[in-house]
């Protein structure tokens, strides 16, 4: 070992981030075993701290191992568990090895239920390694004590810092952009457009170098204005509008298509675009209710009934509106539907139904299997026949029942009547392949 | 490289015919359950009191009656004492061998949902900065609802017991030390610097136990 002066330091300063422990930022919660609740570091913390303690060049990973354990398959999907044995080297050679585990389950296909099964347990092993380098890296998320006292540790919950986001920078993306409209597009419309887009950003009085959301905001505001007075003036014929906008669309695709494009901009053009699709295509439009003030009223669908209304800048119908609030009364409902969360196990309890599903397993065959001991259904299985053009157009009951209702036994359409319509197109019933 | 000549023997591979031992010869020194420094001897100590004043007071109440120093030292504890000892970068652990030795499936029964119990043996190599080096098993054993925590859970006790019986067993190798020493055990240096230093790994393959 070289001892010298800067490594000495180095050594010292790595010990003693190393012996400290981990402040709340680090340490996430998970329900564990029972209601236990257990302490754990993210995968990605632990990578960056181990970053900052040794340096980006300081250690280095390797897998020395995986190994499978079991592979079950149930119904079809497989379960799998694999072991992972992961080598964290720092720069001197030192390095602590130890093991992860990863456990994925009802996975259709063995090699991705494989893949993801050794991922977590790369990462599990990953943190365990370096754990043993110390507390700050871990380890002192074994200890007891400390995880009582660290809950009562206030911290700052971190903030997302926008300034100071790695970026392209925001000249280098106009030189690029100007070469680029320079070699595809020399034509006239493009120059106008990007004119255009230039003066739209010159406009927004002391706007920072690198865009925030609230100033995109801004130009939005000021965007929506412009944008709605081209699709007020080109409402009476849309033909022309059409035309007009053609070109445009195009250059807006070709600018869609380049890595270089800056967001601002993107959302720029995004505005811009989407006013002028809801013109034409007027199944999705934006209702923009306030234009003097600049403010912008939530997205909804309307059908296309009320597109020409919301043209028209009448007031569009209630029932023409589309409610996502809606629910239907013939339904019982047993879950929350206006929010999107996990159902718990806790309410499946409530309801009286069972977590464990085994005994759902054993109810039915998977895909392309059939259960062992069942009896053959002796209703044969009709599906919607392929009708002729006439039939489509009478449309009975019975079709309408059959298309609705799919895999139905349809007993009407048996007998003499399969036989007009030509070819019956049988399902794949997987009760029907007799085998016995 | 000898003081009179200018020969080295630096990066040189040693290899014996079939049938010969290698290890007869001695040509790499082995520092297995040997200290190689004067610099482990004072540090092995130094966890040793460590881990004495840690389980003192448990250790010598006749309360629980002697138990095993594993069990008894929760494995965290014994990491942070091995870097407060040897330092973040004054030890190595290696994992030898893990296995599962046994799976068995604990059949549902009315009050008992579905259960798995494995049992996992590993083996864990320690290495010290001096090329101090030891070995020692690890046992571990859970029954859990589910295969896969059940595996995990068996193997990742198994590593943990096995490091901790590696630092614990570094008593026992300072003890052993004393006595060779007083009895004049050893002819060829106590210690690696008093040899010929082979700096070069030479391509022995280690397999000891």
């Amino acid at each position: 070992m070289e001892d010298t002066g800067s490594g000495k330091n180095g050594k010292d300063d790595i010990q003693t981030k190393l012996d400290k422990k981990l402040g709340p930022e680090y340490i996430s919660k998970r329900v564990g075993f029972g209601s236990s609740r257990v302490a754990y570091i993210e995968g990605w913390k632990a990578i960056n701290l181990a970053n900052q303690i040794f340096g980006y060049d300081g250690w280095s990973t390797e897998v020395k191992n995986v190994t499978i354990d079991f592979l079950d398959e149930r119904q079809g999907r497989f379960s799998i568990g694999c072991t992972a044995i992961v080598r964290v080297s720092l720069a001197d050679g030192t390095f602590r090895e130890d093991i992860g585990y990863g456990t994925v389950e009802n996975e259709r296909r063995k090699a991705s239920a494989f893949e993801r099964a050794k991922k977590s347990a790369v990462t599990d092993a990953l943190k365990r390694s370096l754990r043993g380098f110390g507390n700050a890296l871990g380890n002192c998320l074994y200890d007891k004590d400390f995880l009582a006292k660290i809950d009562k540790v206030k911290f700052d919950p971190p903030d997302f810092d926008e300034g100071n986001l790695f970026r392209p920078a925001d000249e280098l993306s106009e030189m690029s952009r100007s070469n680029m409209v320079g070699d595809a597009h020399t034509e006239g419309p493009s120059l106008k457009k990007r004119s255009l887009t230039n003066e739209d950003r010159n406009a927004v009085p002391s706007a920072p170098a690198q865009q925030t959301y609230r100033s995109n905001n801004h130009t939005t505001q000021k965007r929506a204005p412009k944008a709605q007075a081209v699709t007020a003036s080109a409402s009476p014929n849309e033909e022309t509008s059409n035309q007009q906008q053609d070109p445009d669309d195009l250059l807006d695709d070709s600018f869609m298509f380049s890595d270089e494009i800056q967001d601002d901009d993107l959302l720029n053009m995004n505005t811009t675009t989407n006013n002028k699709n809801s013109t034409n295509s007027s199944t999705t439009t934006t209702t923009i209710s306030d234009e003097a003030t600049g403010i912008i009223s939530p997205v909804t669908f309307v059908t296309a009934k009320a597109a020409t209304s919301l043209q028209h800048k009448d007031p569009i119908p209630s029932g023409s509106m589309f409610d996502p609030k809606f629910q239907a009364q013939s339904i019982r409902h047993t879950v929350d539907q206006s929010v999107s969360t996990p159902v718990r196990a806790t309410i499946l309890k409530e309801k009286g139904l069972d977590s464990d599903r085994s005994s759902i397993y054993s109810k039915f065959a998977p895909k392309g299997k059939e259960l062992s001991g069942t009896t053959t259904n002796s209703e044969p299985y009709v599906a919607a026949p392929q009708t002729s053009a006439t039939e489509s157009n009478r449309s009975t009951p019975t079709r309408s029942n059959a298309q609705l209702a799919g895999p139905q036994p349809a007993p009407q359409l048996q007998g003499p009547q399969r036989t007009q319509l030509g070819r019956p197109r049988m399902l794949q019933q997987p009760n029907r392949r007799n085998v016995s | 490289m000898s003081r009179y000549t200018d020969i080295s023997y630096e990066g040189t591979s040693y290899t014996v015919n079939t049938g010969l031992d290698i290890k007869d010869f001695q040509i790499e020194e082995d520092w297995y359950n040997r200290p190689a420094s004067e610099w482990s001897v004072k540090r092995i100590g130094q966890l040793q009191g460590k881990v004495e004043q840690y389980t003192y007071r448990i250790y010598h109440s006749n309360k629980y009656g002697k138990h095993n120093l594993a069990r008894l030292i929760p494995g965290h504890v014994l990491i942070s004492f091995a870097n407060e000892c040897f330092g973040y970068d004054g030890w190595s652990s290696e994992v030898e061998e893990i296995t599962s030795l046994e799976h068995t499936e604990n059949a549902a029964s009315e009050d008992k949902r579905e259960s798995h119990t494995v049992l996992a043996e590993a083996r864990v190599k320690l290495v010290l900065k001096d090329d101090t080096y030891t070995f020692a098993g690890g046992f571990g054993k859970s029954t859990m609802p589910f295969k896969g925590e059940a595996f995990a859970k068996a193997k990742k006790e198994a590593i943990t017991d096995a490091l901790k019986n590696c630092l614990l067993g570094f008593e026992k190798v300072i003890l052993d030390h004393e006595i060779k020493i007083k009895q004049n055990y050893y002819v060829d240096g106590v210690f690696k610097a008093e040899m010929s230093k082979i700096e070069g790994k030479t391509s022995i393959p280690r397999t000891v136990r």
